[in-house]
């Protein structure tokens, strides 16, 4: 079962009308999808220092 | 970016989905997160796969790929809208993918430098460095990063 925070995020994304839409728990995860590429990025910007528009 | 993008959804902060309806039916995920690295978002973009796992890898071949690019553009353009000052990095999780990310990047340039700045980063001798992005340019940029101007 769902917890109850999930459920009411569900519920707020179909009162908007995208009743369609069918959100996976694994979407509403608090933690990174990505996590290896996070890693990559975390490496490359520490080699970059300070970025220079 | 004259292409129609899907339509999307921000199901929790930082983290979109839309549905490819090309030869089958996909569900893409584009996920801004935080880096060590202060107002610096990493740009993340991937498949959610029936079992729950992501993959940031396949090539899908849905047959719409200027859907698609024309969509993630398009949730950049309001995440930025939104967060102006942040800057987000972004990177092919392949090579191939990465030559990809440069080939839409020149091809929406000119409509693109309106509104961002563009850096490319590209591998020296001292280590990786940013250049800013030039479309003639034949240096092999292996990451991107823009800000909105």
């Amino acid at each position: 079962m769902p917890k109850k925070k999930t459920l009411k995020r569900i519920s707020k994304l179909r009162s908007k009308g995208q009743k369609n839409v069918v959100v996976r728990k694994v979407l509403l995860s608090e933690e990174t999808l990505f996590p290896e590429k996070l890693a990559k990025a975390n490496a490359l910007l520490k080699e970059l220092g300070e970025i220079k528009f | 970016m004259n292409n129609p993008p899907y339509e999307y959804t921000e199901v929790r902060p930082y983290r979109y989905i839309f549905k490819s309806t090309g030869k089958r039916t996909i569900t893409k995920v584009v996920e801004f997160t935080y880096t060590a690295t202060s107002e610096v978002y990493n740009l993340a973009f991937g498949d959610l796969l029936p079992n729950d796992e992501i993959d940031d890898k396949a090539n899908s071949n849905n047959g719409d790929i200027i859907k698609i690019f024309a969509t993630v553009i398009d949730i950049l353009q309001d995440f930025t809208w939104r967060n102006p000052s942040f800057i987000i990095l972004f990177m092919g999780s392949t090579p191939l993918r990465t030559l990809l990310y440069r080939r839409i990047l020149k091809t929406y340039y000119q409509s693109f430098r309106t509104q961002f700045l563009v850096l490319g980063v590209i591998a020296t001798e001292y280590g990786p460095k940013e250049v800013p992005f030039d479309t003639q340019s034949t240096d092999s940029y292996f990451a991107f990063l823009v800000k909105r101007i």
